[in-house]
């Protein structure tokens, strides 16, 4: 296979542009539109998780149960805005005539009258599309390290996790992370990242605030990461994990280290004898729904 | 998922993790719901309901009332990570020096709630249920055998 058919489905890191297909139906017509962004950058994905100001709302119990129910609460078109506003170069497949922008009273050929006639959904779907990234099931992953046998690998010095990712619509369906097996100290970062959170006095119902957990998760990735496959770097695939701390988009290693430690709850919860209490991860869950 | 509502004006919100009253007293609650588990007589709860005019009405005021209030998710979260913590302290060799002051500050409003809760508290010595230590209560709650 020649080097170039080895690199078609790599996901490059440092792309000029992101280009992100939308197509959208609109009063019975289909429009095919292109949003271009620059890559967002750590700060971005910071500044976005913050936006998100996620809280957790406890209300009393609905009908004949005792337990309480949760409504996790999101800013999710806000922080959308915010991200997109930062990321937006151009946009294709609109049709802005220099007349409707004298009726709407804007001054033509400017940098900001384009950016705000966008629909607000469109710019949500084109953040989205952005974070499509998810970890693939452990039976369909077959990542690399794994006895072909099904039993469990002592001795292993690395634990690999695939993700699943969507960019520029091309499917990149093995992304494989490979970690140093986290230590103790790391899984307690990690728990007390998901512990520390904000109470809110004074509401009516108990509301638990999430604080960003975005740059302690990055911290955790930069710490135990070994190696990636899977992506590439100016076309060029990655194999100093220097270079992966400095190139890797922050969501995905986001998404790589709480499917890392999610998968050792897992793993932790499966040898727990029946009957025995199971720690649970209650966040994980809800966090995944943004 | 649902759109963030704006907070009253006298609300404020605080670390969890910063509270140590907060989390002795939900660390207690926790200790008693754990040893009320089992125990507790649902037959006063489902009279209490069945007399009721609006049985979810009632429902909601023992939801609010200090008592039967759940413990808030946010020292859920913190307990439970204080719990592991401890468990792993105790297992494994963990310098003093790797905790946080607030994981300390925890790990003594967790001993102290331990500590209130064995002595308000005792364990019935036929059926391991635990009991209220008080002068009146002489027979186990769970196997009416005498203390």
């Amino acid at each position: 296979m020649s080097n170039e058919a080895n690199t078609a489905k790599l996901l490059e890191l440092a792309p000029a542009e992101i280009v992100i297909p939308l197509k959208v139906i609109h009063a019975g017509r289909t429009y095919r539109l292109c949003h271009l962004l620059r890559p967002p950058t750590a700060a971005d994905w910071f500044a976005y998780e913050a936006a998100l100001e996620m809280a957790v709302e406890e209300l009393p119990p609905a009908g004949d149960s005792d337990e309480p129910c949760f409504r996790l609460q999101v800013r999710s078109s806000d922080a959308a805005l915010e991200l997109w506003n930062r990321l937006a170069r151009r946009v294709e497949g609109y049709d802005l005539p220099a007349a409707s922008l004298r009726q709407a009273g804007l001054p033509a050929e400017t940098d900001a009258d384009w950016r705000a006639l966008i629909p607000l959904a469109h710019k949500e779907a084109a953040v989205n599309a952005l974070s499509l990234v998810a970890p693939v099931q452990a039976s369909a992953a077959a990542a690399p390290g794994i006895s072909p046998n099904g039993h469990f690998p002592l001795l292993a010095n690395e634990t690999a996790i695939v993700l699943e990712a969507v960019a520029a619509g091309v499917a990149y369906p093995r992304l494989v992370h490979r970690f140093h097996p986290p230590s103790v100290d790391a899984e307690r970062a990690y728990r007390r990242l998901l512990a520390e959170t904000l109470i809110v006095r004074g509401s009516r119902t108990p509301r638990t605030l999430l604080p960003a957990r975005l740059p302690g998760l990055v911290r955790l990735y930069d710490q135990l990461i070994v190696g990636i496959e899977g992506y590439s770097l100016n076309g060029q695939p990655l194999a100093d994990p220097h270079q992966v701390v400095r190139a890797m988009d922050a969501w995905h290693k986001r998404v790589a280290v709480q499917a890392l430690f999610g998968e050792l709850s897992v793993a932790a919860a499966g040898e727990t004898p029946a009957g025995a209490e199971i720690e649970t991860e209650t966040l994980a869950s809800t966090e995944s729904t943004q | 998922m649902n759109a963030l509502e704006p907070l009253p004006s006298s609300s404020r919100a605080i670390p969890v993790c910063a509270d140590a009253t907060g989390i002795e007293r939900f660390a207690y609650q926790l200790f008693c719901q754990a040893g009320e588990e089992g125990t507790r007589s649902s037959r006063t709860a489902s009279r209490l309901a069945a007399a009721a005019l609006d049985p979810q009405r009632l429902q909601e005021a023992a939801w609010h009332s200090a008592e039967q209030a759940p413990i808030p998710l946010a020292y859920q979260l913190w307990i439970s990570h204080l719990l592991w913590l401890e468990d792993v302290l105790h297992t494994l060799e963990c310098r003093p020096a790797e905790l946080t002051a607030v994981e300390l500050a925890g790990l003594q409003a967790l001993a102290r709630a331990r500590s209130r809760f064995v002595r308000s508290h005792q364990f019935c010595p036929h059926c391991d249920a635990v009991n209220p230590r008080t002068r009146t209560a002489t027979r186990c709650r769970r196997c009416q055998q005498e203390i």
